[in-house]
């Protein structure tokens, strides 16, 4: 390439450089978006197929249902859970969470419960192995919630210790402690086996 | 001389003896008259005058002159003689001693005159003064001869009391030099003679300034003088004086009050009617340890020391001037009187008491309401007497209590079975508040204590220093009103014309133990002595903690709620029932102050029975048949029922199923987030999701967790009834179906829904409406039939039920 001058040859390498870092910033992303997410979702056969047919389906899909619940874990994003389950039936908000549930058969729901972050903090479905509505609700509560709002999911305490900065829940495998701090906000959960 | 008497033999010794003794008496007489005097005169006619003055002399006083030693007298001598020659000599003697000489020229008058002074030394009485007059180398010739009497003082008395000693007068006023009245006191200057020589005076003169001694001229005179003191006084003449004193004593009880206020202003004191002596007195049943009041024995310090700030504390202050002897008295009403010894001894009233021995205070205790004049009288040790008076007001402090009201105001210290307060946490106006955050009862509260601050009888504003305190312990409120307004907080202030002042007290958190807990009135008189009055209450907390809820409430708190089994914790069910979770009642309370107080729990029969009921977790025993009633706590002391309590209407359910419905009721949700909207409950608790065979595994036995994917052993265990033949025979189905079986609709072999009967005809259960297509989440009732048409079949993608199992209950 003839150059008229040296201003316009400096002017072309300036050029040439910026489209060299867009492609490079073009690649990774390309790069984060295809390659990165595969691998993510490297997810076995039949988990894949399990979640292909739940989507496919609508209100009748225990058999998938049972499949995928294992692989529901605490933390995904909802992203992650969207990509499982797909859109879910019904979304309901609440002052600290939100739930996203998914029909799978008659009488029969999964409800998948997020953060502010839009990180699951707990799996609910028929399936799931509590004793009690307390500890079904157990998982629900976190540090950050006012003393009311934990009375109202997990019901009266057993005890109330240390002047009420204490609430004590007890079934029979387990003891429940909420700390609250001086304004009534829950600042330590333990779930401690008897 | 000793050898002209000695150096001889006896003989010669006497014969010398009595020529030495004729010699001696030969000039003793020689000396005497004078060897001139003795001898032929030619002065003639001299005569002389003596006068207390040299002019009363001259005027020929005819009269015999009195006059102490180095008193000056006067005199005057005339004569006669041949004129011609010679001036003359003359002299004058008393009592044989030469006192004075004079000249006079014989060209001039033949007279002479003058002054001398009795001689120091003389003796008192009688002394003849005599001229003697002589020419110029003549004879003398005497005079005629006065007589001059020396006058010596031998005495002073005043009273009865003579010179040398003093004369202990009492004078009024002490602490009022402005109010005093002269005094007077006769006092006598007794002479060696009778007639009183002009050079006498006394000491204090008679001048216009007090002390005076008035004549001052004579020996009767009289002495006066306003102000305390020791005085001096003397009578003189010459060189002869005595001397005595006179004391006028005084008396002054003081306080802060200015002395000319103090009979129009009082010296106020605290009518001492409250307990810190701890005197023991009989302890009446339902007493605790009572206490006679400070003021109704003669001690301030047995079997305690009282607090001595609510004792007065006047000043006694007596000029006494050495009279130790001298007594002091004191009179009053209403008021007790003790010394400032370490042991602080009572005083009697018209009790003479050594005026040293009193000290410079004395302590004054209110012993009756009102206003009396204290007197402090002293009485010299010449029996003279003189008062001093101080107003003093007795004002009592009384905080009364009205509701509850011990037996007597003097036992608002330890009527231990009336003065109790609850902890204010029921709800008296159900309003669903409870009260102890209610600050607004419509009619009152009757938990509260009502206490009356009453004015101070018989005081007035300006009796007052400051305001008046009442202060209480942090576990009560305060208000000024029965509704719970008007909150006070403590310590808090009245002014006096606040009063009478009604306050009523609410128990916040329990007393450590029995009457610990106080509320007291302070005051602080203008006299710097305290009042003090409290009442000593049990606060006490009687609560039932388990069951948190009741029947009958008006709201229910949350917490009644147990979450872990799904229920209030007012219901139980009746024994009969299969139980999973415990069907008896979770109970448990707590009273405080403890050991002091103790736990009676009693439980209507309908409810069941109680074991266990003097502890704070009694057992309940659930009743065979269904029912419901009230569950009370009571706080005791000993075997006394303090009438306090707590109650709980609770109830107990035929079956889980019963309660269940009761709670969840139909037509409302069963999705996440749902609510339990019954008795009152507020707020509401919020629930996860319950599905179909949740609810009916719940209705069974209280078990599960309100999901499931199927029907628990229990149900499964129970005799069936299969209905699998389409289209399905209601009839049939019917026909088995009875309260509180379970109705299993399968597709297949798989589980599609499930309900529990509460009749022949009817389900009820979570997620039952029967509906087409989207499930509506609610607790619904239906008929199997209407379930199976609607929702059962031709509801795709749902598979549609092929059969239904009837769980029959046993």
């Amino acid at each position: 390439m003839i150059y008229k001058d040296k201003k316009e040859r400096i002017l072309y390498m300036k050029r040439l450089s910026i489209v060299l870092i867009v492609v490079a910033f073009l690649c990774i992303c390309i790069w984060i978006l295809f390659v990165g997410k595969s691998d993510r979702t490297s997810l076995p056969p039949e988990i894949v197929h399990a979640s292909k047919e739940f989507k496919a389906k609508a209100g009748y899909r225990v058999n998938e249902a049972k499949i995928l619940l294992p692989y529901l874990k605490v933390g995904m994003s909802k992203e992650e859970i969207r990509s499982l389950l797909g859109e879910p039936d019904s979304k309901k908000g609440f002052e600290y969470f939100a739930c996203i549930s998914y029909i799978v058969g008659r009488s029969n729901m999964i409800d998948v419960f997020l953060d502010e972050n839009e990180k699951v903090i707990h799996v609910d479905s028929v399936w799931s192995e509590y004793s009690n509505p307390f500890e079904r609700a157990w998982p629900l509560m976190r540090p950050g919630m006012t003393k009311q709002y934990i009375l109202r999911w997990l019901g009266g305490p057993q005890k109330e210790l240390k002047d009420g900065k204490e609430y004590q829940y007890r079934d029979d495998q387990f003891v429940f402690i909420v700390s609250f701090d001086m304004n009534d906000i829950a600042v330590k959960l333990e779930k401690n086996e008897i | 001389m000793a050898k002209i008497i000695w150096g001889h033999s006896t003989p010669v010794r006497r014969r010398n003896k009595g020529v030495i003794f004729l010699l001696f008496a030969a000039a003793l007489i020689v000396g005497a008259l004078g060897p001139k005097r003795a001898l032929a005169c030619d002065v003639t006619d001299v005569d002389l005058w003596i006068g207390d003055t040299s002019s009363l002399a001259q005027e020929g006083n005819p009269f015999d002159v009195f006059k102490c030693p180095d008193c000056y007298f006067g005199w005057y001598v005339e004569w006669d003689a041949d004129p011609g020659y010679g001036d003359f000599n003359g002299e004058i003697w008393l009592a044989g001693v030469l006192i004075s000489t004079f000249f006079a020229d014989s060209s001039k008058e033949w007279k002479g005159g003058g002054t001398h002074s009795v001689p120091g030394y003389m003796s008192p009485g009688p002394k003849t003064v005599q001229a003697w007059m002589r020419r110029a180398g003549g004879e003398w010739c005497p005079s005629n001869t006065r007589t001059l009497v020396v006058t010596e003082i031998e005495d002073v008395t005043a009273g009865a009391k003579h010179a040398t000693e003093t004369l202990y007068r009492a004078q009024d006023y002490l602490d009022e030099p402005s109010e005093r009245q002269t005094l007077t006191q006769g006092v006598t200057a007794v002479l060696s003679e009778v007639i009183t020589p002009d050079c006498f005076y006394w000491v204090p003169d008679c001048d216009e300034y007090l002390p005076t001694i008035c004549p001052d001229d004579g020996c009767g005179a009289t002495f006066s003088a306003k102000d305390h003191d020791l005085y001096s006084i003397g009578a003189g003449c010459g060189n002869s004086s005595k001397t005595m004193s006179i004391a006028l004593e005084g008396i002054n009880i003081y306080t802060y009050i200015s002395s000319e206020d103090e009979m129009t202003e009082t010296y106020n004191i605290f009518l001492n009617e409250n307990f810190d002596q701890k005197r023991e007195s009989t302890t009446l049943p339902g007493h605790k340890q009572c206490y006679y009041v400070d003021n109704s024995d003669d001690s301030l310090t047995s079997p305690n020391y009282d607090n001595m700030s609510e004792i007065g504390w006047i000043n006694i202050y007596a000029a006494i001037y050495g009279d130790t002897d001298a007594t002091v008295k004191f009179n009053a009403s209403g008021i007790k009187l003790y010394d400032s010894s370490q042991e602080h001894n009572k005083l009697e009233f018209n009790t003479e008491y050594n005026i040293v021995d009193i000290g410079g205070s004395i302590y004054v205790e209110g012993i009756s309401t009102g206003t009396t004049t204290l007197s402090a009288t002293i009485e010299t040790q010449d029996g003279y007497t003189t008062t001093d008076q101080l107003k003093i007001k007795v004002i009592p402090l009384d905080l009364v209590a009205v509701d509850p009201a011990p037996s007597s105001d003097q036992h608002e210290i330890c009527h231990k079975e009336k003065l109790l307060i609850r902890v204010n946490n029921n709800d008296s106006d159900n309003d669903g508040t409870v009260d102890l955050l209610d600050f607004e009862l419509v009619g009152g509260d009757p938990d509260l204590a009502h206490i009356i601050l009453e004015k101070p009888l018989g005081a007035e504003a300006s009796d007052i220093s400051g305001s008046i305190t009442v202060i209480f312990p942090a576990n009560l409120n305060a208000f000024c009103y029965p509704e719970k307004t008007g909150g006070i907080e403590a310590p808090d202030s009245y002014s006096f014309s606040d009063l009478p002042f009604d306050i009523y007290l609410e128990g916040k958190s329990a007393s450590s133990d029995i009457l610990k807990t106080s509320v007291a009135a302070e005051i602080y008189f203008d006299s710097g002595v305290k009042g003090h009055d409290e009442i000593r209450y049990t606060v006490i907390k009687v609560d039932i903690e388990s069951p948190k809820g009741s029947l009958d409430a008006v709201k229910n708190p949350e917490a009644s709620w147990l979450s872990s089994s799904s229920r209030f914790d007012f219901q139980g069910v009746i024994s009969m029932a299969p139980r999973y979770r415990p069907y008896v009642l979770g109970i448990n309370g707590d009273i405080k102050p403890t050991p002091s107080l103790s736990y009676l729990w009693t439980l209507d029969a309908a409810a069941g029975t109680l074991t266990d009921d003097t502890t704070a977790t009694p057992d309940h025993t659930a009743p065979a048949t269904e029912g419901q009633g009230m569950l009370t706590l009571k706080a005791m002391i000993d075997t006394m029922d303090t009438g306090l309590k707590d109650e709980r209407k609770v109830k107990i359910y035929k079956d889980h199923l019963e309660r269940d419905k009761t709670n969840f009721e139909t037509g409302g949700s069963c999705d996440v987030g749902w609510k339990v909207t019954t008795f009152n409950v507020d707020p509401q608790p919020t629930m996860i999701k319950w599905n179909c065979h949740g609810s009916t595994n719940h209705a069974c036995d209280g078990s599960g967790n309100g999901s499931s994917s199927g029907l628990s052993s229990e149900i499964t265990s129970w005799d069936k009834d299969t209905f699998d033949v389409l289209p399905i025979n209601w009839s049939n189905v019917q026909a088995v179906l009875d309260r509180g079986d379970v109705v299993a609709y399968y597709a297949g072999s798989s589980l599609q829904h499930s309900a529990t009967c509460i009749s022949s005809t009817t389900t009820w259960g979570a997620n039952n409406e029967p509906v087409t297509g989207t499930e509506t989440w609610k607790w619904y009732l239906a008929t199997p039939q209407d379930w199976w048409n609607n929702a059962g079949i031709n509801n795709p993608p749902l598979p549609d039920c092929t059969k239904i199992i009837v769980y029959n209950k046993p």
